[in-house]
């Protein structure tokens, strides 16, 4: 059984988070530009190669952190605490909300098959035999690899019987499903947001943290301070993160002072019903398969990479849209808040200009952090609108198709189910076959972008397989998965 | 040598998001052979990460007694090791 392990990064990011949250909600902002100095203390250890890159890096975090994009400065001697001042009267940076510290990134090296030492160019030969391209020769003794030649595909790594072949990474290039992540000419990462489909799949897997998101979460506390009313709609992945009953979270979030509380899993029940609607009236108009919309990813995806597949998915709006429209109803005075785990539905909000902003799991654990609450001595509260079991299973991987064949309206026969549980180059492919054949292995393909579902993405608290279990084991006895 | 070692994670805010969440089902992670003879359990915020600057401490982790910051499993797998088989 593999550890699960939390990254060094994650936990910086976390931290960066948390003390920027704190100062700018008591409004001590020079406090922000001491982070760097407070985290990376003269004389202890440090990560990158000196004191003073680790904190370069550390302010650059706290400038995402409050919601700018790194590529946003202007001047370098601007102190974070003006940036925090700034946001007053500057809206958070807007899509693409990646952003890149160039100088923290190692330039790695291009993917790619490696002849190490350890060769002994031995008499069996293996390599050579098993290459498809040929790309192999045994000269002065030692195994050679032609790049012209060479595929990637690794076989000669698996079967050298002195593990001399290896297969170096760029992790976040491998990562990308859409190719969207290039090279400067000096070997720094580059990414062209015209392909980037926003999954955040990057960020997670760059060892050296180079890549990052830009916030929102400085900008809610801010109206909150200010009086603001605002309202937290709150993803149903967030239930899995937090191993306490959902209403301690609720209690906690109107403590620290949202309004009120809307679970998104009412509006995947609204999704769930109009794409269970939707899927009738396109069969009965001879459609051999729909495509599920609820991941943004994903729409980008179809947008950027795959638009011939547009007239086979789902035009149903997203839980968001349907928990923001109640909320925004309910409510027509109130800022609304998408908490979630998700990179993506950054951007979905932005192109539909609403919710107002969109925080995630761990902006939203950093802001407990904090205020220093602990959800067990929370009372817990109910939300001004639950959803059922059905809507909150949006977020596990099978649990959007699941919901939909509950909801489907009488004599309308279930559905087959084809399942992408996270996107990758193949499965793209694959995708891109069903556009252009008409035709797909199931009637229903749900697609999540993040393997496992929400509960995997890339802003998540815990364990895909914690947050999994914790949001199932609530399962009434009626529940049919 | 210890017959039996007791693990207390805390489980607070500060500690939970800085890492003890990844710990969580660590008990059915243990080797077979230990596994009657460490004790897991979830603890409440002890308040060691509010001091100024002290978040990156987290997560906190008591071995019989002994504290560890900034604990991951396999710091406490070797704190359990070097009492275990000592």
């Amino acid at each position: 059984m593999s550890i699960p392990i939390i990254s060094e990064a994650d936990r910086l990011r976390r931290e960066v988070l948390a003390y920027v949250i704190k100062a700018v909600k008591a409004g001590t902002y020079a406090d922000i530009d001491r982070i760097p100095i407070m985290m990376r203390p003269k004389g202890q250890p440090f990560s990158r190669c000196c004191i003073y890159k680790d904190r370069a890096a550390l302010r650059y975090r706290a400038m995402s952190a409050l919601g700018y994009r790194v590529e946003d400065e202007t001047d370098e001697l601007k102190t974070l605490a003006s940036y925090a001042e700034d946001i007053a009267t500057n809206p958070p940076a807007t899509d693409p909300f990646l952003t890149i510290f160039e100088d923290a990134c190692s330039a790695c090296m291009e993917s790619q098959i490696m002849v190490t030492n350890m060769c002994r160019g031995c008499l069996a030969r293996p390599c050579t035999n098993v290459c498809p391209r040929k790309a192999i020769q045994v000269r002065n003794g030692r195994a050679r690899i032609s790049h012209e030649l060479c595929i990637n595909c690794g076989k000669c790594a698996d079967v050298c019987r002195y593990h001399a072949i290896i297969q170096v990474p760029l992790a976040c290039a491998d990562a990308c499903p859409v190719g969207a992540i290039g090279k400067t000419d000096d070997g720094r990462v580059t990414v062209d947001h015209e392909k980037c489909i926003r999954c955040g799949k990057c960020i997670k897997a760059c060892p050296f943290a180079a890549i990052m998101q830009s916030n929102q979460v400085a900008h809610v506390v801010r109206a909150i301070a200010e009086g603001r009313k605002v309202i937290a709609l709150v993803a149903p992945a967030i239930n899995g993160f937090f191993p306490t009953e959902p209403g301690r979270l609720y209690g906690a979030l109107r403590k620290i002072g949202f309004a009120d509380v809307y679970e998104v899993a009412i509006g995947g029940d609204d999704t769930a019903i109009a794409e269970a609607e939707e899927w009738a009236e396109r069969k009965a108009a001879g459609a051999p398969f729909m495509t599920t919309s609820c991941c943004p990813a994903w729409i980008e995806c179809v947008e950027r990479h795959i638009p011939e597949i547009k007239p086979y998915v789902s035009s149903t709006p997203t839980p968001m849209a349907f928990a923001d429209r109640r909320a925004k109803k309910d409510h027509p005075d109130a800022l609304t808040v998408f908490i979630g785990p998700c990179m993506a539905k950054r951007t979905e909000a932005h192109k539909h200009g609403s919710p107002d902003y969109v925080i995630t799991a761990e902006e939203i654990g950093a802001w407990l952090m904090a205020e220093n609450i602990q959800l067990d001595a929370v009372e817990p509260e109910p939300p001004a609108v639950a959803g059922t079991q059905y809507g909150a299973e949006f977020a596990i991987s099978g649990g959007v198709a699941n919901a939909v064949a509950h909801y489907l309206p009488e004599g309308v026969a279930k559905p087959t189910v084809f399942k992408i549980n996270g996107l990758n180059k193949k499965n793209l492919a694959l995708l891109r076959v069903f556009a252009k054949t008409k035709k797909a292995p199931a009637e229903i393909i749900e697609v999540m972008v993040c393997s496992g579902g929400c509960v995997a993405g890339p802003c998540a608290i815990s364990t895909q397989e914690e947050a999994t279990k914790t949001i199932q084991a609530r399962r009434p006895q009626d529940f049919q998965a | 040598m210890a017959d039996h070692v007791t693990v207390e994670i805390c489980m607070g805010t500060t500690c939970y998001m800085m890492g003890s969440a990844q710990m969580a089902g660590m008990a059915e992670r243990l080797p077979e052979e230990w596994k009657d003879r460490v004790t897991i359990t979830g603890k409440r915020c002890t308040g060691a990460c509010q001091k100024a600057g002290q978040y990156g401490r987290a997560p906190f982790v008591r071995v019989n007694g002994e504290l560890i910051g900034a604990a991951d499993e396999g710091k406490v797998l070797a704190a359990i090791r070097d009492l275990l088989e000592a």
